[in-house]
């Protein structure tokens, strides 16, 4: 069975777009297929005009896992995507340097990621995609294996970086209240094969305070709104063969 | 497979460090001793004298061998042996693993070759190294390279294999090259595996070069036990056993150590800050 059957994304730039759908519907292939990680088995894949050949080295990619090398300490891991542009040492230790005292992790530069909390190690994750500036973030349920007040913070965390260092990020999720607090937009999917339900803009102001966003009326009706579309699909999955 | 035992064996012993205190130090003490004594009047009583010395005669022909430098001949012998079997088997064993496991073509022609030869006891091709090598050192090299080699070949392959590949999607997706990937990911995600390959083979490479003097030699330590074995002479072949066992772990304790500063990123795992 195919895992995706017409989906088209077109995504505003700079904007901050949530792909949400049932477990298994094809979301994360999605982000596979825009990182060049997958092949798909039949048409083409196109990223801003050109065919996706190879791996996709204009994108940024946060997996669920923070895959920070274990071998590498914070500040290395942080430098590593410089290194592998071949940007001079000075400059990487500048721009690492910055960064990891923008998100608060001065101090553990020389750390391993396995002596960081689950947030730090996130943190550090994000950074690592931030420092070579890419076009497209593109982030797996990154949040995913956090506990959830530390996802909470991370979630305004995000928001506030993403504020100061614009860019465009597709976001993965299962979660329909963190979609609808990160996003611009949310793209509900269907269950397998995976298609495009709906697509919903979510007008409320920036900056917004992910602690406080939930209170709103007007997210309560958003929320009931894409609920609505996002049930029918989780619902057709009970009794079903998963 | 071997190389899942020794890493278990690793783990176990990892858990027996941690145990360690003071006190068990006392009681490990004590056991030492308890075994001494007792071997000290088992031998002369229980068994007669000839075929097990008594732990204070073994000192005093170690003391003795010593003295006159007579054993140091033996343990040169068998020292280089050792040790250019060691380098030899390492990088070869290494390269060999690294480049089997890293393809995936090489990998599964190779398969069978490397299980057929895998299940083989290695040691019993000895007398095949000496018919072509002589009964000098090289014999006694080759079986030591053949021991260390299947040891790193295993390990290194078996690490190349464990790598987690996001690391390397990752890695090409933020732009390394293959050099920089190799560089950076392969080899310190196979260090560990490297490391316990480097310190399960140096018993290994010791019982290769001890067998081979066993067969035939005319100088080494193999040789000097095998020679006081025959004549009868049980302090002399405890005594060249104690030297081999000394040997061994001095190679392990700098292996430990040199294993705890390569793979430094490891030490610190469960040490977790809150934040």
């Amino acid at each position: 069975m195919n895992a995706l059957e017409n989906v088209s994304l077109e995504i505003r730039g700079d904007s901050f777009v949530s792909l949400i759908g049932p477990s298994g519907c094809g979301k994360s292939t999605v982000l596979k297929l825009l990182a060049g990680l997958s092949r798909p088995s039949t048409g083409v894949i196109e990223f801003w005009g050109n065919l996706i050949q190879g791996v996709n080295k204009q994108i940024g990619y946060v997996t669920q896992d923070h895959n920070l090398f274990p071998w590498l300490t914070l500040q290395e891991n942080v430098e590593f995507p410089l290194l592998a542009r071949g940007v001079e040492r000075e400059e990487r230790q500048r721009r690492a340097g910055e960064l990891i005292h923008m998100v608060g992790l001065f101090g553990f530069e020389n750390a391993y990621p396995n002596e960081l909390s689950g947030g730090m190690q996130k943190r550090g994750s994000i950074i690592r995609t931030l420092i070579y500036d890419p076009d497209v973030i593109l982030m797996d349920e990154p949040f995913g294996p956090l506990d959830a007040q530390t996802r909470l913070v991370m979630q305004q965390e995000l928001l506030d970086l993403w504020a100061r260092k614009r860019k465009t990020i597709l976001f993965v999720t299962h979660d329909l209240t963190e979609a609808i607090t990160l996003s611009d937009q949310v793209i509900v999917m269907t269950r397998r094969p995976g298609q495009i339900k709906g697509i919903f803009d979510i007008p409320l102001t920036r900056p917004r305070d992910v602690f406080t966003i939930q209170e709103s009326s007007d997210f309560h009706e958003l929320y009931r709104r894409i609920w609505h579309a996002f049930r029918d699909e989780i619902r057709s999955q009970v009794g079903g063969t998963l | 497979m071997r190389a899942e035992q020794t890493t278990m064996m690793a783990n176990f012993m990892e858990g027996l460090r941690l145990k360690e205190s003071y006190s068990i130090w006392i009681w490990r003490g004590l056991v030492g001793a308890a075994i001494l004594i007792f071997w000290q009047w088992a031998a002369g009583t229980l068994i007669r004298e000839t075929f097990l010395a008594k732990p204070t005669s073994i000192m005093w022909r170690l003391s003795e061998l010593f003295a006159t430098g007579e054993i140091w001949v033996h343990i040169r012998v068998t020292l280089t042996e050792v040790i250019i079997g060691f380098l030899m088997g390492s990088v070869l064993g290494l390269a060999v693993g690294l480049v089997l496991g890293s393809s995936r073509f090489l990998s599964i022609v190779f398969e069978p070759y490397v299980m057929a030869f895998y299940g083989i006891p290695r040691i019993a091709l000895a007398p095949i190294f000496i018919i072509v090598l002589g009964i000098g050192i090289w014999s006694k090299v080759a079986v030591v390279f053949i021991q260390v080699f299947f040891m790193l070949f295993i390990n290194a392959y078996a690490g190349v294999r464990e790598i987690n590949q996001e690391y390397v999607q990752l890695a090409r997706i933020m732009g390394a090259n293959k050099r920089l990937i190799l560089r950076k990911i392969v080899i310190p995600s196979t260090m560990p595996f490297i490391m316990l390959g480097l310190r399960s083979a140096v018993p290994y490479a010791v019982i290769g070069a001890v067998v081979g003097e066993f067969i035939a030699a005319s100088k080494g330590l193999g040789y000097f036990i095998n020679y006081a074995g025959s004549t009868f002479d049980s302090a002399g072949a405890f005594a060249g056993i104690f030297i081999l066992l000394a040997f061994i772990m001095v190679a392990n304790g700098l292996m430990q150590r040199l294993e705890r500063a390569v793979i430094r990123w490891r030490r610190s795992e469960g040490m977790v800050v809150q934040g």
